[in-house]
């Protein structure tokens, strides 16, 4: 018997078909159905960590088969969401999963380039148009370049600490490592990408223009 | 940390935040139920060890193949200037010469770096001046130019590019071939045809053709203004036949060019202005727009329409599309869109859909219709058909765990 509560009483498709939201008692019975796959729970998790699983892959990976690794990572979650022993700590659960399957495709991409196995040879595929400011929309592009060219663990590292803005103890958390491995890791990103960027005619010159007008 | 690199970390990662991870609420919904139907599907079982044992094997063998019998890289001479660090410094007009034929040109004053030598091409970036390159076709052959933001593609053909950081103006002027070009604007890239030229400042780009190029294509279906703002990549195959004509890698805008629009309506939209796309086609006419406008403009309606609200008029551009542009690269999608737009009615996307698939088999969205198609035939005697050969085809693919539910409930 599974541990939900529904604020209704409609069955479960006409749930989905209108939107009706469905609360779970707790964490841990939303955890507990997870772990069974019912779909009300898939639905939750869904809308409650869709977007930002969507985002740490773009952000990690690059638009490229953004939603297959989207899928990729809510399956593997609902594998081994049984083992999360604090509900609490879901959030950073699911982002651990995320960045694990961002980090089998950073390494798979990695060995294709290498074994020139590609399609196009391209390397990577530019970040999504953004509108508006060419400069920005320069310096953003730049900066994803820049990116795919750090190893994997130091792109997710300065993808979580400083653009996802996360703490050292929950990027060690996301990573399952120490606190001091974070904190390691973390400088040798920031140091590598520091380096990179000032050296990046785009990214300079958009750190100079920054720093004018604040 | 010193307060300035604590500075330049927030701003470098308040510039990664601009990437969001958000999608049209239709995207997510139909992503939402992908994944409760691959969840829904008995025992997804997690991945056998076998599997990456095998392919790191694989790997590994071919690695040791990469290893012991590596492919030359290509070499290279300069000739008038010398190399520092990789950056070729031209005082006067300086030529790069590779091993299989391919030669740059780097016009006095130019700078430019070569990097990434492979044995089938290289990467040059451009950082200031004019550069011509002449490409030998070779099967392959993977030649790339950057320039700032923008970067252009090769396989086997003659161009120039003019790039002045300063101005941050940028050029490509086409003699042979085909290039494909990618930077601001220009959305997963634009196709060039010979004689056409590319002109790039920031918020704007342009495709120009030579007075000639317009004479021999006098019968192209689609007249054009001389300037042709530039459409979005699938209509870049259309985008600028001309009659007028600043000759080819002019790096100054002509004075008194004519121009028909300050802002194209490809920027407008990539700049998220669809209400002001729609503003522009009714101050023209709808209807004059659905019967003479250029593909970018009739692409650019249907997703300034599509995105509005207004389905009618998105129906009507994509079908004018497939009308006035048969067999344009914006048509063949368009078929595509069309099938999205009509899945209220199964039948008819799937028209759609095989429409696209007989045109455009290993098209972009070729796996896309494919496992819409399947979608739209669960519950049907052709739905299992349509899952095998789904599988066939893309055994990985984004919809292979609702193809193994429908073969496997059988």
């Amino acid at each position: 018997m599974l541990m939900l509560t529904l604020v209704h009483d409609r069955d479960r498709s006409t749930a989905s078909s209108t939107g009706a939201e469905v609360r779970f008692a707790s964490e841990a019975a939303l955890i507990a159905a997870a772990a069974k796959r019912h779909p009300e729970a898939a639905r939750v998790m869904w809308d409650r960590y869709a977007v930002m699983v969507r985002r740490l892959i773009l952000r990690t990976v690059g638009p490229s088969e953004v939603d297959d690794l989207v899928q990729e990572s809510f399956l593997r979650l609902f594998d081994c969401v049984d083992r999360l022993r604090d509900p609490e700590r879901l959030r950073s659960f699911v982002a651990g999963v995320t960045m694990r399957v961002a980090r089998e495709e950073l390494r798979r991409r990695k060995a294709r380039r290498w074994l020139r196995l590609t399609d196009d040879g391209e390397l990577s595929a530019p970040p999504s148009r953004r509108g508006g400011d060419v400069e920005a929309y320069e310096a953003l592009n730049r900066l994803y370049a820049l990116l795919d060219r750090l190893d994997a663990d130091t792109r997710m590292v300065f993808v979580l600490r400083f653009v996802e803005e996360m703490p050292a103890s929950e990027v060690a958390e996301v990573l399952s490592v120490s606190l001091a491995t974070a904190k390691r890791r973390i400088r040798r990103a920031q140091s590598k990408v520091l380096t990179a960027a000032r050296n990046d005619p785009s990214l300079a010159s958009y750190l100079g223009a920054e720093e004018a007008s604040s | 940390m010193k307060q300035r690199d604590e500075q330049d970390l927030a701003r470098l990662g308040a510039l990664g935040r601009e990437l969001e991870g958000e999608v049209l609420s239709s995207v997510d919904t139909l992503e939402r139920r992908r994944l409760l139907a691959a969840l829904d599907r008995p025992g997804r079982r997690k991945l056998d060890w076998r599997v990456p044992a095998l392919a790191a094997m694989v790997a590994a063998a071919a690695i040791l193949v990469l290893v012991f019998w590596p492919a030359a890289a290509l070499d290279y001479e300069v000739s008038g200037a010398t190399v520092q660090r990789g950056f070729v410094e031209a005082t006067a007009d300086t030529t790069v010469s590779f091993s299989d034929g391919t030669t740059l040109i780097l016009r006095s004053g130019g700078m430019a770096r070569v990097a990434d030598v492979t044995e089938v091409g290289a990467r040059i970036h451009v950082e200031r001046g004019r550069a011509e390159l002449s490409v030998t076709p070779r099967p392959g052959a993977a030649w790339a130019v950057s320039a700032g933001p923008y970067e252009v593609r090769v396989t086997g053909t003659q161009f120039t590019v003019d790039w002045s950081p300063a101005s941050r103006r940028f050029s490509v002027a086409l003699s042979e071939g085909e290039v494909v070009v990618e930077g601001p604007l220009l959305g997963d890239g634009l196709v060039l045809r010979p004689g056409q030229t590319l002109e790039a400042v920031p918020g704007d780009v342009r495709v120009r053709s030579s007075r000639d190029l317009a004479a021999s294509t006098a019968s192209t279906p689609t007249a054009a203004p001389s300037t042709a703002p530039v459409a979005s990549p699938d209509t870049a195959d259309s985008a600028a036949p001309a009659d007028s004509a600043e000759p080819a890698a002019s790096s100054s805008p002509e004075p008194g060019a004519p121009t028909t629009e300050p802002v194209s309506w490809a920027q407008l939209l990539a700049e998220g202005k669809h209400d002001e796309v729609m503003r522009r086609a009714r101050a023209r006419g709808i209807g004059s727009v659905l019967a003479s406008g250029s593909p970018g403009e009739l692409t650019a309606l249907g997703d300034a329409a599509r995105y509005t609200g207004d389905g009618a008029t998105a129906r009507k551009a994509l079908e004018q599309l497939r009308a006035r542009f048969s067999g344009q690269p914006a048509a063949k999608t368009a078929a595509f869109l069309l099938g999205r737009m009509s899945e209220g009615s199964p039948a008819a996307a799937i028209r759609y859909y095989d429409l696209y698939l007989s045109e455009s088999p290993g098209g972009a969205y070729a796996a896309e219709a494919e496992g819409r198609k399947l979608v739209l035939s669960q519950g049907s005697p052709a739905g299992v058909a349509l899952a095998r050969a789904y599988l066939r085809k893309y055994p990985k693919g984004p919809y292979a765990p609702l193809a193994r539910q429908l073969t496997s409930a059988r």
